[in-house]
């Protein structure tokens, strides 16, 4: 329940104590629901009754047209401006109720657009308060004629309150700012949407944890056929697994329940799935006292040294990164793997250290023999203190210590495919510290 | 056989003809269910013909003894992109939720043999045709831009009648960019490729391929009338085509398929999504009395247990289907 629910509860509990004291002795049954308005309209040709507005970017960018519009008397009218604005660099804000409303009724948000450069903007509902029923669509295309835009609501039962009616946002194009009109802003029954389906995803889980399931990538067949790619949130489905040991689904996050095995997480009120293709080990616990190490990423010790952990190394690098948070234990993803600088936000004085440790898992199956360069810096062009070559193994985690020969400050670590060797996309990274 | 089917279908028309005057319309009619088809209602329809596709072949592709295929991809003279297979992968008995069993047709975007997609074309052509009659089949339909579903009749004579003056008889075609739309057609002298007796039907809030609906036909000397759940919304009468253009007056076989492209609805794009189904739970053909050919072959299928079974509950099977399973 979000804040405002609660808030409104609380009114109706006033409201009856109000009515006990006053001497009545009609029963209030306070099972039932409160019930939020159904309004369709969020901006006709103005501000409906709970509407709110807030901005983002450039605070200025909304005002309320009355000379152009697509019907009635007027819409809403959005300057973006240029990049060098000061007010702002962007345009963007969300329409909410103050009081939440009732939309289970309907199934897409609509409204009609054009504006004076042919570009594209992101428009969406739920992005408001807790934001717990984003669903976005990134590329709306927008040009001179009023085209209208259907926002497909993925699972409307679940917006029994809703505060984010409606967001836009939007950026120059060719550094250049333009103008955008919107107009008859309302939900609708279409009746004429279909398919609703989340984009397939296959990920490895873990002996025990919780992993959250953030924005879902998912399509809803519009009116011509053709799928709506939409980012929505995990929270519009109730997931059911084929595993319930190996994982299950509660909300929006996935627990781990120790069994091995394959679970396929179903969405019931969509197609496609969330595939746990198999579970790893946890890496080794690391066996050295804590007295003896200088950590950077480790849960079993404390953490003193801290990197942003990708380099992003233009341009060759393609790497990306995100941490596995299973709350207990976290653990480094590196994607699209080719190479990654760890670079120490301070250099770590390695005094009377021999080591830097750390745990790899290959996560892709490959042929041949996959191998990884690691190597500890001195300083950022990469002057190495040791270097290391570590054979990996799909699906197993390979403890990697390379030596620092004397060497007693360290910059950067470097992980990179070993060159002309097998090729791989996907590793994970764990203990990282030095001893 | 063809004595043993004449012994059958004699045995039935008496049965019918003597049933006639005492007006039992269980077994002298189709038990229409109510809200789903507002025609078929007369006294003298006879169940003559149906696949109701429950009983899955031993090799789960549609019953040899009903269908026949259409194969390759040779655009069927419309540009069409597909490639026809007789393969299971394109035509095959699925059950539907718990207990619809049904014929699907798969378009699918495979490269099958090079070619980028695949689907199936199925026709009774010389093994059950049929002079006038009531022609309905449920189905669902697939979607997308250049999803080409059709539930068509053409005439018997097509291989010494050219094409259309053999006659053409399109029940139901959609075009997979307007999922609340379906149309009929009648081709005939006059009237063929981009010129047929046309007209569509919709609905502003429902789509035909999130449940089934009812595509039918009722077709005789004087008329030819379509309908879409039980809504009659294209009549078509013997003096609307020119004089002698009028080419209904003899056997038409039954064709299910779904094309991808073509001249119709135009060609796939990066927003259609692949793959892409059509459900058909059954086929059924009602003739009057007076049009069941005697010499048809009609098959050896035990018609008369068809009436008998006749499943009134037909209407509502499938409304509750999971979208998911699409």
């Amino acid at each position: 329940m979000n804040s405002n629910n609660r808030i409104f509860r609380h009114v109706i509990a006033a409201a009856a104590v109000l009515l006990f004291t006053a001497g009545c002795t009609r029963d209030i049954d306070t099972s039932v629901p409160a019930a939020y308005p159904d309004i369709p309209e969020v901006f006709i040709d103005g501000f409906s009754s709970d509407l709110q507005y807030q901005a983002w970017g450039k605070v200025t960018n909304f005002t309320v047209d009355y000379d152009e519009k697509y019907s009635g008397s007027a819409s809403m009218r959005i300057e973006v401006p240029r990049p060098s604005d000061p007010l702002g660099n962007w345009a963007g804000g969300t329409f909410y109720s103050s009081t939440g409303r009732d939309l289970t009724g309907y199934d897409a948000l609509t409204f009609y657009v054009k504006a004076t450069v042919a570009t594209e903007m992101e428009v969406g509902i739920g992005n408001y308060g807790d934001v717990e029923y984003l669903a976005q669509i990134s590329g709306v295309r927008v040009n001179s004629n009023w085209e209208k835009v259907i926002v497909p609501i993925p699972n409307p039962a679940k917006l029994e309150c809703e505060q984010g009616l409606f967001y836009y946002s939007a950026g120059a194009v060719d550094d250049e700012g333009y103008t955008v009109w919107i107009d008859e802003v309302r939900f609708e029954k279409l009746g004429t949407l279909a398919h609703t389906r989340i984009a397939d995803v296959t990920m490895s889980g873990f002996p025990t944890g919780d992993i959250e399931i953030s924005e879902l990538t998912a399509y809803v067949n519009l009116p011509n056929g053709t799928d709506q790619e939409m980012t929505v949130s995990s929270k519009y489905f109730t997931f059911e697994s084929s595993a319930p040991g190996v994982a299950t689904v509660e909300d929006n996050i996935i627990t781990f329940h120790g069994e091995r095995g394959k679970a396929v997480l179903s969405p019931k009120e969509a197609g496609g799935s969330i595939t746990i293709t198999g579970i790893y080990d946890f890496a080794p616990v690391p066996q050295h006292d804590e007295k003896d190490v200088i950590s950077l990423y480790c849960d079993n010790y404390t953490n003193t040294l801290s990197s942003p952990f990708n380099g992003y190394w233009a341009p060759y690098q393609t790497t990306t990164n995100n941490e596995i948070d299973l709350g207990d234990n976290h653990i480094m993803h590196y994607g699209s793997f080719n190479f990654v600088g760890i670079v120490l936000d301070e250099d770590a004085d390695c005094t009377g250290k021999d080591y830097v440790h750390l745990d790899v898992l290959l996560q892709d199956s490959v042929e041949g023999s996959p191998l990884l360069d690691v190597s500890a810096d001195i300083n950022a062009d990469g002057e190495a203190a040791g270097k290391v070559t570590a054979p990996l193994k799909t699906g197993e985690w390979v403890s990697v210590d390379v030596p620092l020969n004397g060497q007693t400050v360290i910059h950067q670590l470097q992980l990179a495919i070993t060159a002309n060797t097998v090729t791989y996309q996907n590793i994970l990274v764990d203990n990282i510290y030095f001893y | 056989m063809k004595h043993y089917m004449k012994t059958i279908l004699y045995g039935l028309l008496a049965v019918s003809l003597s049933l006639l005057p005492a007006g039992c319309e269980k077994n002298n009619r189709p038990d229409i269910p109510d809200g789903e088809e507002g025609t078929g209602t007369d006294d003298s329809w006879v169940l003559v013909w149906s696949d109701e596709f429950d009983a899955p072949t031993p090799d789960g592709r549609p019953n040899p003894l009903n269908w026949s295929y259409d194969l390759g991809n040779s655009g069927f003279g419309n540009a069409e992109l597909q490639n026809y297979t007789d393969r299971v992968e394109n035509a095959s008995y699925v059950t539907l939720g718990d207990s619809i069993g049904c014929l699907r047709i798969a378009a699918l975007r495979d490269y099958y043999d090079g070619i980028e997609y695949s689907s199936a074309r199925i026709n009774t052509a010389g093994k059950y045709e049929f002079c006038y009659g009531r022609f309905e089949a449920r189905l669902m339909l697939p979607y997308g831009p250049g999803l080409w579903p059709a539930f068509w009749l053409l005439g018997g004579d097509y291989e010494t009648n050219t094409w259309p003056a053999c006659g053409e008889i399109d029940i139901m075609e959609n075009k997979g960019y307007q999922p609340n739309i379906v149309s009929c057609a009648l081709h005939m002298p006059g009237y063929s490729g981009g010129n047929p007796i046309t007209t569509t039907f919709g609905y502003e809030d429902r789509r035909f391929d999130t449940d089934f609906h009812i595509f039918a036909v009722e077709w005789d000397e004087e008329k030819i009338e379509f309908s879409v759940d039980g809504v009659t919304y294209q009549s078509v009468t013997r003096e609307d085509a020119p004089d002698g253009q009028w080419v209904f007056d003899h056997p038409f076989f039954i064709i299910l398929n779904v094309a991808v492209g073509g001249n119709f609805g135009g060609n796939p794009t990066d927003g259609t999504y692949f793959p892409q189904y059509m459900y058909i739970d059954y086929v059924r053909v009602w003739q009057r009395p007076e049009h069941i050919d005697p010499d048809a072959n009609l098959g050896e299928s035990d018609f008369s247990t068809s009436i008998d079974d006749w499943d009134d509950s037909d209407a509502d099977k499938g409304q509750n289907i999971p979208e998911i399973i699409r």
